[in-house]
């Protein structure tokens, strides 16, 4: 499932690509430290709707977010097919609940196209970079406007 | 070949500066926390010198250097003791005790190389 | 590898603090009367080895305290007598100082202390008053010695390399003393150019010779730069072992020794009859003296007979090992992962329908029990006992006595039990604010007390004990109690309690832990405004505890505060609401009840309430208030928890009670902010996280229709 697609020029980052809601993200591998799939979640009570619950990492409490919620998509209805990507940001763990993982790829970090100002949706703020790969459009998401919740964002 | 010198002193600061002092010379140190313990590590080993406090719990200063004198096989070894002041009193009695020679505490580290030094080479 | 020299200096102050514990156990023994022969000795060496470090590591306000305080002890010490009271106060002040110094020296603050300058000055009073002989300072003494050398010199130094002629011989004593005159002579070398002359000829025949006396002597020819001083020094040891003659002797400028560097010999022009060509001396000189130990060493075999070594056993201290807490707090949650695992593993295999008589049963259940015991061992790692806690409780009692001029004592028990050492740092502030208070407000001055009948000396008692796995600490005073319609009074006129309302006394009693609350009429220093009881609750309720008060008028109050014995643990009711487990601290829960339809009373048109013994309590809705569900409407043979928020109670309805039992708590990422009501998780044996709810919270922060109004609770008067 995981390919690597090698370009012609040294790769710089490897990035994890997943799909929300139809649509393709990506994350540089780096922030990634396990995929698990999905498992019945404790919920949160009065927590923000992105907040999908918690789980047991192994006797760690992991919050998971829902991304499409998080996203303004949306709100993911988890099977056991969902993925839960474990990521580490800010020093912290957190889970990020997404449909599926297509790929790892690599590629030189400077071949990240600039945003277009498309002037579209709440999703705009999290993408720092679109990608093209193979005509596919994928979002760089900005793992760091995900995780920090102010009071505008907060439920 | 470095000297063997056993330090004695119930002051675990005391012991980790002077371990710290001599083992930068170049001596090897032993080291105890009072009289009776240091007559126990004299038991297995003959150092070259002995450094020792005075005011120690079990067994003090002046007891450890009696009783050490009275070993025939420790009879002429070289025995400094620790003193805060270099009062003739206190030397006088040091030296009643048997006491070879003495340090200043706060030792100054290049004195008590040099004290090691006349004493025992 | 030895240890750097901040290493050693952090292991200083930590050496010191028990240096402070064995010193202020000793004056207490002192002041109570309880002291032995060796108390004093303790005490002075506790001292003694505090100054040692300072002065090594220039801490001077420190060295400045300690000697004086070691010259006063020096002279108790001496003189074999009992200081008197006001001596020992002196004595516990400059200990207190000692540990106020230590903990500015930590920080490197070289600040003095108040009361500092006027300890100093005290202890120099008691040196004077009570030193056998004159205290004589070490400079008019070394001054003294050094005048008289000067005498045996010539006038006028020179500063052109002089030369000092030497002229050492050792006696009788030399060798008995451990001191070797080839090491003292070698050390001359160090100092510049040496021509030795060895006189021999004292030596008798072989069968007359006595191996421990010295036979030999030596003159020295040395040329440095050093002054006599140093030459002097050289000699240290053995100048009263010895006949010592140093004597400089003075170059004429136009007198310049041929020094031949080869030989390291100084040939002069007019040399005097003693210098000898000194080469076959030198040569032999040491092997003379070598040979002479040898000969000492032998006969030394030879003349004594062997005593086997005596058996001398060390001292049996505790040994023990300095481990960085972060490791250790590591330790507790693993070993509490470890336990969950355990648990986990345990449901699994009971799930999958093995012959309940298979040795794999009987495995677990071992396995159960030492995770658990494991866990109680590591869980007491940190702990420590509140001996410490306890002496600064002691000189908060010493000070405060001062500063309110009352006299009062402080009686402890239990001072080996063991807490969290997190706990016990949670309990200083605390502690402080009730003794303050007891001495200020409680404990009368002497003249009142003594017309009551009590003695004159206030006694507070402070105790400490375990009890089913919790630790209770006691503090009690026997002073004037708190004035109980006084408080209800106050509490009434400040709105605080309704004004028809009927407590009883305990409630009445409880009512000081309210914010706002002071029945104190006027500011007072001490303590500040009598107010700050509702912090100490909360303090305590913050580490899991609960705090309780009693007074008696007349005869004093007690404050029995009860705690866990660790932080991360919690003893808890795990209850099912809406089909999600929950964990409710034991602390809050007062009590738990099953509902009957009489209960439940109608207020207004849609509160509802029930009425237990008396008294009327809001229902909250556990399943609604965490967002589950609509609120209930009928709450017949519900089962509703009660829980205590300062003086008032609120029922909480859940669905089911599972069982009580002791949680491990797991703290939640504060990445997405926290969650109202939920304070924690806790992972079950089921591996379900469980969440831990903070119902005070919850209560607070419930929608209104759910919540308590006190207009209602006044209807229902």
């Amino acid at each position: 499932m995981h390919e690597t697609n090698k370009l012609d020029r040294p790769a710089d980052s490897e990035l994890l690509s997943f799909w929300v809601n139809g649509q393709e993200y990506t994350i540089d591998v780096m922030f990634v430290r396990e995929l698990r799939g999905w498992s019945k979640s404790t919920p949160l009570p009065h927590a923000p709707d992105f907040v999908h619950g918690v789980i047991n990492l192994r006797g760690t409490i992991l919050t998971v977010l829902d991304l499409a919620c998080r996203l303004g998509l949306r709100p993911i209805n988890a099977t056991e097919r969902n993925v839960i990507i474990v990521a580490e940001i800010q020093g912290e763990i957190v889970g990020l609940l997404v449909d599926r993982v297509s790929d790892i790829f690599s590629i030189p970090t400077n071949s990240q196209q600039a945003l277009p100002d498309i002037g579209s949706g709440s999703g705009q703020r999290f993408v720092t970079a679109i990608l093209t790969i193979e005509d596919r459009l994928i979002r760089v998401l900005d793992l760091n406007a995900i995780v920090n919740v102010d009071a505008a964002n907060a439920a | 070949m470095s000297l063997n010198i056993l330090a004695v002193d119930d002051s675990r600061t005391m012991r980790d500066m002077l371990n710290l002092a001599l083992g930068q010379a170049g001596f090897t140190t032993h080291l105890a926390e009072d009289g009776e313990h240091g007559l126990k590590v004299l038991t297995q080993l003959a150092p070259d010198a002995i450094i020792t406090d005075i005011n120690m719990p079990n067994l003090d200063g002046f007891g450890f250097i009696d009783a050490v004198r009275k070993q025939q096989k420790h009879r002429g070894i070289p025995i400094l003791v620790l003193t805060t002041e270099s009062a003739p009193e206190l030397r006088a009695r040091a030296r009643k005790a048997g006491a070879t020679g003495w340090i200043v505490k706060p030792f100054d580290p290049t004195k008590l190389v040099q004290a090691i030094t006349k004493v025992a080479g | 590898m030895s240890a750097s020299i901040a290493e050693i200096r952090d292991s200083f102050f930590q050496e010191c603090t028990s240096h402070l514990e064995a010193l202020q156990d000793g004056l207490s023994e002192i002041e109570n009367g309880t002291a032995n022969e060796e108390t004093i000795h303790e005490v002075f060496r506790a001292v003694h080895s505090i100054k040692g470090g300072a002065a090594a590591f220039d801490i001077v306000t420190l060295v400045k305290l300690a000697h004086r305080f070691e010259t006063a002890l020096e002279a108790v010490r001496s003189k074999q007598a009992t200081p008197d009271k006001k001596a020992v106060k002196l004595f516990l002040r400059a200990c207190d100082l000692l540990g106020d110094l230590l903990r500015l020296a930590g920080t490197e603050n070289t600040e003095e202390p108040e009361g500092f300058r006027t300890c100093l000055s005290e202890l120099d009073a008691y040196i004077q008053n009570n030193a056998e002989s004159p205290v004589k300072s070490k400079s008019t003494e070394k001054a003294a010695s050094n005048a008289q050398d000067r005498e045996i010199t010539s006038v006028g130094i020179q500063q052109a390399e002089p030369i000092f002629d030497i002229i050492f011989e050792p006696n009788s004593e030399i060798f008995p003393s451990g001191n070797e005159p080839l090491y003292v002579l070698k050390s001359l070398y160090e100092l510049g150019h040496v021509t030795v002359t060895c006189d021999t000829s004292k030596i008798p025949c072989l069968s007359d010779l006595n191996p421990e006396t010295s036979y030999l002597s030596w003159k020295v020819e040395l040329l440095t730069t050093c002054d006599l001083d140093e030459v002097r020094e050289v000699f240290d040891f053995v100048e009263d072992l010895c006949v010592l003659n140093i004597s400089e002797r003075q170059q004429a400028h136009s007198h310049t020794p041929n020094l031949d560097l080869r030989s390291n010999r100084v040939t002069e022009p007019d040399s005097n009859a003693e210098q000898q060509p000194a080469e076959p001396f030198q040569i032999t000189q040491p092997d003379a003296l070598s040979r002479q130990s040898s000969v000492k060493a032998s006969a030394e075999k030879a003349r004594f007979e062997s005593r086997p070594p005596e058996e001398i056993t060390a001292p049996a201290a505790k040994p023990t090992v300095r481990v960085d807490l972060d490791r250790v707090d590591l330790l507790v949650n693993q070993i509490g992962e470890l336990v969950i695992n355990q648990a986990v593993l345990a449901q699994s295999i009971a799930t999958t329908g093995l012959n309940k008589d298979a040795s794999i049963f009987a495995a677990l259940e071992d396995f159960s029990q030492l995770a658990s015991d494991l866990q109680d061992s590591v869980m007491m790692i940190r702990a420590q006992p509140v001996k410490t806690l306890f002496q600064r409780m002691a000189r908060v009692v010493r000070e405060t006595s001062r500063t309110t001029q009352k006299d009062v004592r402080l009686l402890t028990e239990g001072e080996s039990t063991e807490i969290d050492k997190t706990v016990i740092e949670g309990l200083f502030d605390p502690l402080t604010h009730i003794i303050r208070n007891a001495i200020d407000h409680g404990i009368e001055c002497p003249a009142e007390r003594s017309e009551c009948g009590k003695p004159e000396i206030g006694e507070i008692h402070l105790t400490a004990r375990h009890k089913s796995g919790r630790v209770t600490i006691e503090i009690s005073d026997d002073g004037r109690g708190i004035n109980r319609s006084e408080i209800l009074r106050k509490a009434k006129e400040t709105g605080l309690v309704d004004q028809s309302a009927k407590l009883s006394i305990s409630e009445v009693d409880n009512l000081l832990f309210l914010p706002g609350f002071s029945s104190s009429n006027s500011i007072s220093n001490v303590s500040g405004r009598g107010v700050g009881l509702d912090i100490v609750r909360n303090s305590i309720a913050a580490m899991g505890g609960r705090i309780f008060v009693t007074t008696t008028e007349m005869k004093g109050t007690v404050f029995n505060i009860d705690l866990p014995l660790t932080l991360a643990v919690q003893d808890g009711l795990v209850v099912e609401v809406s089909h999600n487990t929950h964990v409710i601290p034991l602390s809050n829960i007062v009590e738990t009840l099953i509902l009957k339809n009489s209960d439940i009373h109608l207020f207004g048109s849609s509160t509802k309430m029930i009425k237990i013994r008396d008294k009327f309590l809001p229902i909250i809705d556990l399943g609604a208030a965490l967002g589950y569900r609509k609120r209930k409407s009928h709450f017949d043979g519900c089962i509703v928890l009660l829980i205590a928020q300062e003086e008032n109670y609120f029922a909480l309805i859940v669905d089911t009670i599972i069982e009580q039992r002791q949680v491990v708590i797991k703290a939640l990422q504060n990445n997405i902010g926290t969650c109202p009501g939920v304070s924690g998780a806790t992972i079950l044996g089921d591996g379900k996280i469980a969440l831990i709810l903070d119902p005070i919270d919850i209560v607070k922060t419930t929608a209104p229709q759910n919540r308590f109004r006190k207009e209602e609770f006044s209807l229902a008067g």
